[in-house]
């Protein structure tokens, strides 16, 4: 009670009054905030501010060709996934 | 009080102004030479201490050189009329009447240039407060959702993994700061990576990377379509991740973060017309990486450090004084 209490408070549970009984359900998937959370995480949402900091962002068509052949070259593509 | 030492007075105030907008000026028109320059990359840190000077003196110069304008020598400093200063112009202004002896239009442009260097001030201000309302939004946002969604994994001692397949790793700085895995980049890096990755995300945390970065994000907030300012927040965006590897370079191989740095930075799908500016980000830190650059020399390094110190100062302390 306590619990879905809060979720509800946080927007991540609905509740309805059935009665002198509160009903609760979910506000959204646990994929739809997984989503969110990586859409964030990622720098899609088009709102960048200072709330994260991202170890390396995607690369497009030559320049991460270009990297890659430098990868080899140090030979770090042998021993990367272990 | 003369008439003549009046003039004069009023001839150092405006001195001062015009000073303040040298100043100001300068320290826009440095951004495109301090964003081309190449030393930046060998003492990171030193060219992030000058680019938060540059912001602090643009931003005071800037307000100091309109309200100087707007009320030369009136008293000995800027600061100090700024609050008699003001309801004096505005009272003149609204009698229409005029104790100097000085031209309507004259009047008119200490006005306009009073009206705009409050309003310089407001803005600036109201920026810094709605960029870091919108930081800690943010991130309550992400913690909550991080209850929710996140779980432990030995491969990450101490960070929190997230179940998407794409890869990615971010830090969540505060005081309860937190960095996240995706199960992407779990899949994607081995061990030595995580490791690398994990390094670079903690110097983030440890120094507070995000409060160097947040001055930008409100610039950028504030004048969304200067070049200048765009350019700025890549810059110092770009330097704070250099410092970062260097960190992480302390206690991994250079080859594991390279490594990971491009596993993850090829492994996105790249969303049509964006990134255009941090396409070439992990290029150049890689390339960093790969060459090593020689720090700047001790003594190079303090010379950065007193000017930055300089700059900061110098506008401050010709509103005071």
């Amino acid at each position: 009670m306590t619990v879905l209490d809060r979720l509800a408070k946080k927007g991540f549970a609905r509740r309805q009054r059935d009665g002198r009984a509160w009903r609760y359900c979910p506000s959204a998937t646990r994929e739809a905030y997984v989503a969110e959370l990586m859409l964030t995480a990622l720098d899609q949402t088009g709102d960048r501010t200072a709330a994260l900091t991202r170890f390396a962002r995607s690369m497009s068509g030559v320049e991460a060709d270009a990297l890659r052949d430098a990868l080899e070259q140090i030979g770090g593509g042998n021993e990367g996934t272990g | 009080m003369t008439h003549l030492s009046k003039s004069a007075e009023e001839m150092r105030g405006l001195a001062d102004a015009a000073l303040l907008a040298v100043v100001a000026i300068g320290s826009v028109a440095g951004v495109p030479a301090l964003v081309r320059a190449s030393w930046p990359r060998r003492s990171p840190a030193a060219a992030i201490l000058l680019w938060q000077a540059l912001g602090l003196a643009g931003g005071t110069a800037a307000v100091g050189a309109l309200l100087g304008l707007a009320m030369p020598g009136d008293q000995s400093s800027v600061a100090s009329t700024m609050v008699s200063g003001t309801a004096w112009r505005l009272r003149n202004l609204t009698l229409a009447r005029d104790p100097d002896g000085a031209s309507i239009v004259v009047l008119g442009i200490r006005v306009l240039s009073l009206v705009a260097g409050l309003a310089l001030l407001a803005l600036l201000c109201w920026v810094l407060v709605a960029a870091t309302a919108a930081v800690i939004h943010a991130r309550r946002r992400q913690r909550a959702l991080l209850a929710l969604l996140a779980h432990g994994d030995p491969k990450v001692p101490g960070a929190l993994v997230v179940d998407h397949p794409a890869a990615a790793a971010y830090c969540l700085p505060g005081l309860r700061s937190k960095i996240v895995v995706s199960a992407g980049a779990l899949e994607l890096l081995g061990p030595a990576e995580l490791a690398a990755v994990l390094a670079h995300e903690r110097a983030h945390l440890r120094e507070r990377h995000d409060l160097v970065l947040l001055p930008f994000t409100a610039l950028r907030r504030a004048f969304p379509r200067s070049g200048r300012c765009t350019d700025a927040y890549g810059a110092v965006a770009l330097l704070v991740e250099m410092l970062a590897d260097d960190r992480a370079l302390r206690a991994r191989p250079a080859r594991e973060l390279v490594s990971a740095l491009v596993r993850v930075g090829t492994s996105g799908q790249v969303p049509a017309g964006a990134l255009a500016v941090a396409e070439s980000e992990v290029a150049a830190r890689v390339t960093r990486l790969l060459h090593p650059v020689r720090p700047l020399p001790g003594p190079a390094v303090a010379a950065i450090c007193l000017g930055a110190a300089l700059i900061a100062t110098a506008p401050l302390a010709l509103l005071l004084f």
